[in-house]
């Protein structure tokens, strides 16, 4: 240890890392803000224009990344990858941060919340975000599921003051623990088996017999528990109805889509990497996770009247339809990427769509709340409709083609009798989603209340109403980049 | 409006010379290329026959509904769905993949869905909306997977290709379930016993979408499919038996129940449960005359049951009254409309010259010749074809005939655009009867072409000379008549049949729906009880049972290394350990608890110290001296314990703790076997004085080799303390339990 040992920073490390970066610059900035600007105004406005410029240059900087032949690339010190999947991740999470800065603005200020507090904490968790879809070991992994969820605990129970969100901000906190403690004896059970962290290393070992090793086996099924929680999947998805209906609206609304997605990008690369040898051996845990999420997902959502609470057990199950994904060949971790994004896209759609129904501080809580919603508004209603249709899977969204790759993938790998399971538990989806749009279009007795969009409101829920159309009439181009991002994976 | 429609016609019958001649036309899109996903079009004899039924009707009804709705406020939208539904439904029959297939078979659901719900301020077109497109969503995702799986063992997606590979499907392990899918979507669809209850109460939907759907085209798409699928599925015994036995027991039930029926739309709604068991059933017998006679049963129920909708859609529309027993002695009021009912109702009836009587007479030559299940089958039709004639002079001439109820008060004949549809219909029935041979070679035989796979010789006409099935067809035409005129005891006597057939189809759909709404609420109450504890007892088993049974199943043995023969000092530590854990779980008070589990705390470092760990020792002894100081001054002021649980649940909790704690303890010990690289305590001590200058090997550790570690784990202990110190100032303010 006498000579220095040098930062392992290559150059172009650092554009490789860029999207992490520029939303680490804007968190700072939303802080420097709020200590430079005494009147209101001025620390919203600004905090919306470093908000926006962040997950502007988030976005650039993943396009500027060389992605050279589609090999996936090491960096920092062989801690962080480098790849199409990252950048396709990268551009989701851009996506997502300036969606919610433009859609949830109103629930924000609806809830008392101030917005430069609620999106510095919420630059944060993004940049928790981007780093799953890059860790390429698994103390990487770890921080970035424990950066993106530190945040998210304090957002729930922040701005509550009913009994009930400060007891899903609990609850929340405490499983959350609970799942970080899990997932961290699984990655230490792992370390003891393998002697290594590395998902190179560990993808080499796996491969050459190290499954067998009942210190491995343990360990990533420990891990996939602990995933599992992060992804809400049953049996460890009981949180997210408790938590989906007493947090804000704006911070269920990155719990059903950043948190989600950010869980689904770190479990995909890490099954379908490095433990892609291991998977056959942990099938049947996984066959029941996904099972087991359809049918509790579906099932519980028919019954719900509150709509966060509806789309909470919604989400449940589309994380059941996404890991089926990972039963299958590379086929299938491609539709289960796919699926993630359209699910990503439907669900913010969906949410941005409910924070603006409700008057005053009253947001609208059931699906009554929406009788006659299409009278008196139609766009945004036909735009609920499109995400919510989507969410169904009904052609010609893109929720039904995800639901097909990944059906498909299903029953090319011999996995019938579970894509079986996937098609009679959607009908229950398609029963409870249009609960909602027959409120909305069939019912005229309501009148339920809109809040003013803003013409950038409007470009953002039809650029996602759009995306979901054009990810269901043409889904070649996105299918091809998926695949192209899974083939790095391995 | 009809403009669309009659374009479609104009334009498929450019390319009518060339389906009649047996070609085949075809036309493919890329689409998702990556997975051979195209939009590829196919017109052959049966798509044509198809899209002209489905164009050619669909312009009729587009005029009809002009009038129909004149005065509905939405008439715009009425037409907007209904357009959207042809081309969905002409998008079926045109596609040959089955990809693309499914997606335009939802498509009908969905669109069918609107039109059903139209009236949608009424409650019971909703749930009648709601029903049809669940039972047929259901039965299409079955489809799909079955389509899915036919496309795995097939090799291809498209279904010009797979008839080339039908006989390797037929033989496929894969192929029994595969049939059992796609026809789960083909009955659904077209509404097979025991799947046929959302028919008739779709029924709510506005006429003129109950004439174009469910007679004439949408509730036809599962017997195209089947049709479509019989050079690749057919022939088989599973075939045969699946589906002439559904198809015979539709038709029979369908025509049984729909006699006793006295409104309109009800007794027309269960005929063509029983027409489309009739075309089920012909295709599943597979014969050529069998396929012949499905054809020609095709086309004349489209024409008639078509006609006779719109007739009572007519009577609706002018009269208010839905009930055949409200209306007589139409006639003179309505002689237009009349006119079409009458001709519709004779050609159900199998009357000649119309066309319905070339098509009930194949139907009864094809029973004839079924072999062994000659006697059965000609049974099951003569009594399906006496109840077509009393259904069809029930809705088509009784309301025309006879007195004329006085509170019907004064009746205007319809607007043209409503009378000249239905006479159209009627009208082709008429003109194909007498001269049947416009369609025979045109359009019928390709169709039949396209099914069996090779074109046979047809004759069609009225007179075929004397033989058995015309002694057949003239006593059931002397039945039917009897029927209608007793029609009073036959309702009578069918009356327990009604509910027989209730309990066994709609109402399972209602025990269905309760059963699933009560699962769902038994598993929501067990697993979201809203208690904390509960969740993380789930957590913890699920992680248990998921670990172990991987563990079980998979791993090789375990070795547990217990090389070192305990020592008596380290025996008393470990007991006082256990004994203040135990104790621990038993403590009635906080203080108490937290007491012992210093007491484990500091028993832990004793071992650290015993086994030459004393700076861990040290660390230890500090931590859990703070953990305990920490604990005391968060938990002194909060309520003693309460008692929340009973006994049964306590055993159940130590139970999941104590398999738990097994778990991880093993896998602990198990971890300790390994051994990957030398020890680095002989490096640190080598390096510690020549590098960092200091001779207290641990010192130097702690505070330079590891000194960037050292740093945040202090860090953490004082942002911990701080956050406790913060929190028990706010104490004072938030009086509020939490």
């Amino acid at each position: 240890m006498g000579t220095p040992i040098p930062l392992p920073i290559m150059p172009g490390d650092l554009t490789a890392i860029g999207p992490l970066l520029a939303v680490v610059i804007a968190a700072a900035g939303f802080l420097a803000v709020d200590m430079a600007f005494t009147r209101e105004e001025l620390k919203n406005r600004w905090t919306f224009i470093i908000g926006i410029i962040g997950a502007a240059l988030a976005a650039v900087t993943a396009l500027m990344l060389d992605i050279g032949t589609g090999e996936s690339r090491l960096i920092l010190g062989e801690a962080l990858y480098a790849d199409l999947y990252t950048v396709f991740f990268d551009l989701l999470f851009a996506l997502l941060m300036g969606a919610s800065l433009v859609l949830s603005w109103t629930a924000v200020e609806r809830a008392r919340m101030k917005p430069v507090e609620f999106y510095s904490l919420a630059a944060f968790s993004f940049a928790g975000m981007f780093l799953t879809s890059r860790a390429a070991d698994l103390l990487s992994l770890f921080l970035a599921i424990e950066l993106l969820s530190m945040p998210l605990y304090v957002l729930a129970g922040f701005a509550t003051t009913s009994k009930t969100g400060r007891e899903a901000a609990l609850k929340y906190f405490v499983l959350g623990s609970v799942a970080s403690a899990i997932l961290l004896f699984g990655i230490a059970l792992m370390y003891g088996g393998t002697g290594s962290i590395d998902y190179v290393e560990l993808g080499a070992q796996v491969s050459s017999g190290g499954r067998d090793s009942p210190l491995v086996l343990a360990g990533l099924a420990l891990i996939l528990a602990g995933l599992a929680f992060k992804v809400g999947a049953v049996p460890f998805h009981m949180w997210t109805p408790d938590v989906y209906e007493g947090s804000p609206t704006a911070v269920t609304a990155l719990m059903a889509t950043g948190v989600k997605a950010a869980g689904l990008a770190a479990a995909i690369r890490f099954l379908a990497g490095p433990m892609a040898a291991a998977l056959s051996y942990v099938s049947v845990m996984l066959w029941w996770i996904v099972a087991l999420s359809m049918v509790v997902g579906n099932a519980g959502a028919m019954l719900q009247s509150n709509v966060k609470r509806l789309l909470a057990y919604s989400s449940i199950a589309h994380a059941g339809y996404i890991l089926m994904g990972l039963l299958g060949d590379s086929l299938g971790t491609a539709a289960a990427v796919y699926y993630t994004a359209v699910y990503v896209l439907s669900v913010a759609g969906a949410f941005g769509v409910v924070q603006y129904f409700g008057d005053g501080d009253r947001e609208l809580e059931t699906v009554d709340d929406f009788n006659g919603a299409a009278k008196r508004h139609p766009w945004i209603s036909l735009l609920f409709t499109i995400f919510l249709l989507s969410l169904a899977g009904i052609p010609p969204t893109g929720g039904f083609v995800a639901k097909f790759f990944v059906f498909g993938s299903a029953i090319q790998t011999g996995h019938i009798g579970l894509a079986l399971l996937g098609v009679l538990t959607s009908v229950i989806g398609i029963y409870y989603y249009l609960r909602l749009v027959i409120a909305m279009w069939m019912k005229d007795e309501g009148r339920p209340v809109l809040a003013e969009l803003s013409p950038t409101s409007w470009v953002v829920l039809g650029l996602l109403a759009a995306s979901v159309l054009a990810l269901g009439c043409m889904p070649g181009w996105l299918w091809l980049i998926v695949q192209s991002a899974v083939v790095s994976l391995v | 409006m009809a403009l669309m429609p009659i374009s479609i016609v104009l334009l498929l019958s450019n390319f009518l010379s060339s389906t009649a001649s047996g070609q085949m036309l075809q036309l493919s899109i890329p689409w998702v290329p990556s997975l051979e996903i195209e939009i590829s079009l196919v017109m052959d004899g049966l798509s044509m026959l198809f899209a002209l039924l489905i164009s050619g009707i669909g312009a009729l009804i587009a005029i009809y509904a002009g009038g129909y709705l004149a005065d509905h406020p939405q008439l715009n939208r009425f037409n907007l769905y209904l357009l959207s539904f042809m081309l969905a439904m002409l998008g079926v029959v045109l596609t040959d993949n089955l990809i693309t297939l499914f997606i335009f078979w939802e498509l009908t659901s969905i669109t069918s869905y609107f039109l059903i719900g139209f009236d949608h301020e009424k409650e019971e077109a909703r749930k009648a909306a709601l029903q049809a497109l669940l039972v047929t969503g259901l039965g299409g995702l079955a489809m799909l997977a079955g389509l899915l799986i036919l496309g795995e063992i097939g090799g291809t997606l498209e279904i010009s290709e797979l008839v080339a590979n039908g006989v390797l499907i037929r033989r496929s392990p894969l192929y029994v379930p595969a049939l059992l899918l796609i026809l789960a979507g083909a009955f659904t669809k077209s509404a097979q016993f025991p799947f046929h209850f959302w028919l008739p109460n779709a029924m709510a939907a506005p006429t003129p979408a109950s004439a174009y759907l469910h007679a004439a085209t949408m509730v036809k798409a599962g017997v195209y499919l089947l049709a479509r699928m019989n050079p690749i599925l057919g022939g088989t015994t599973w075939w045969f038996a699946l589906l002439s036995l559904f198809g015979g027991t539709t038709m029979l039930v369908g025509a049984l129940v729909g006699i006793r029926q006295t409104v309109f739309k009800r007794i027309l709604a269960f005929s063509t449960v029983s027409g489309l068991g009739t075309l089920v059933m012909l295709i599943g017998l597979g014969t050529d005359q069998a396929v012949q006679a499905a054809m020609l049963f095709l086309v004349a129920h489209a024409l008639y049951k078509g006609a006779l909708f719109l007739v009572a859609g007519i009577v609706d529309h002018q009269t208010g009254k839905k009930d055949i027993l409200q209306v007589g002695g139409l006639a003179g009021a309505l002689p237009m409309t009349a006119m079409a009912a009458g001709l519709a109702a004779l050609s159900m009836g199998g009357i000649p010259p119309l066309f319905g009587f070339i098509a009930k007479e194949a139907l009864y030559e094809s029973a004839l010749h079924m072999g062994y299940f000659a006697i059965p089958a000609v049974v099951a039709v003569v009594t399906t074809g006496i109840l077509y004639l009393g259904m069809g002079l029930l809705v088509g001439v009784g309301p025309f005939l006879g007195a004329r109820p006085s509170e019907l008060g004064r009746v205007r004949e319809a607007h043209w655009s409503m009378w000249m549809p239905p006479l159209v219909l009627a009208g082709t029935s008429l003109l194909f009867g007498v001269r049947s041979g416009l369609i025979e070679h045109t359009l019928l035989s390709p169709a039949m072409k396209s099914i069996v796979g090779y074109r046979f010789p047809t004759h069609l006409g009225l007179w075929h000379g004397f033989s058995f099935a015309l002694v057949l067809s003239l006593f059931s035409m002397a039945m039917g008549v009897y029927v209608y005129l007793r029609i009073e005891d036959i309702r009578r006597a069918f009356r327990p049949f009604d509910e027989i057939v209730h309990e066994f189809t709609g109402a399972n759909y209602d025990r269905c729906m309760t059963n699933l709404m009560a699962f769902a609420r038994w598993q929501t109450d067990l697993l979201q009880s809203g208690y904390l504890k509960n969740y993380l007892l789930i957590i913890f088993a699920s992680t248990i049972s998921l670990t172990t049974y991987t563990l079980v199943s998979r791993a090789g043995s375990f070795s547990l290394p217990f090389d070192l023969p305990p020592v008596l000092h380290e025996v008393i530590l470990v007991a006082v350990i256990l004994a203040a854990t135990v104790s621990a779980v038993f403590q009635k008070s906080r203080l108490g608890a937290i007491a012992t589990l210093g007491i484990v705390g500091y028993g832990v470092a004793l071992i650290f110290a015993t086994f030459g760990a004393p700076d861990l020792a040290m660390t230890q002894l500090l931590i859990e001296t703070l953990t305990v100081i920490l604990f005391v001054l968060v938990l002194y002021s909060l309520p003693g314990f309460t008692r929340l649980s009973s006994k049964g649940h306590r055993f159940r909790d130590a139970v999941i703790s104590i398999m738990f704690g097994a778990l991880m303890t093993t896998l602990v010990i198990a971890a300790l076997d390994v051994q990957f690289s030398p020890s680095i305590s002989a490096e640190m001590a080598r390096k510690s004085y020549p590098e960092a200058h200091g001779r207290n090997v641990v010192n130097v550790i702690l505070v330079d080799f590891r000194g960037i570690d050292t740093m945040g784990e202090i860090t953490v202990l004082s942002l911990a303390a701080l956050g406790v110190f913060a929190l028990m100032k706010l104490r004072p303010e938030k009086e509020e339990e939490v």
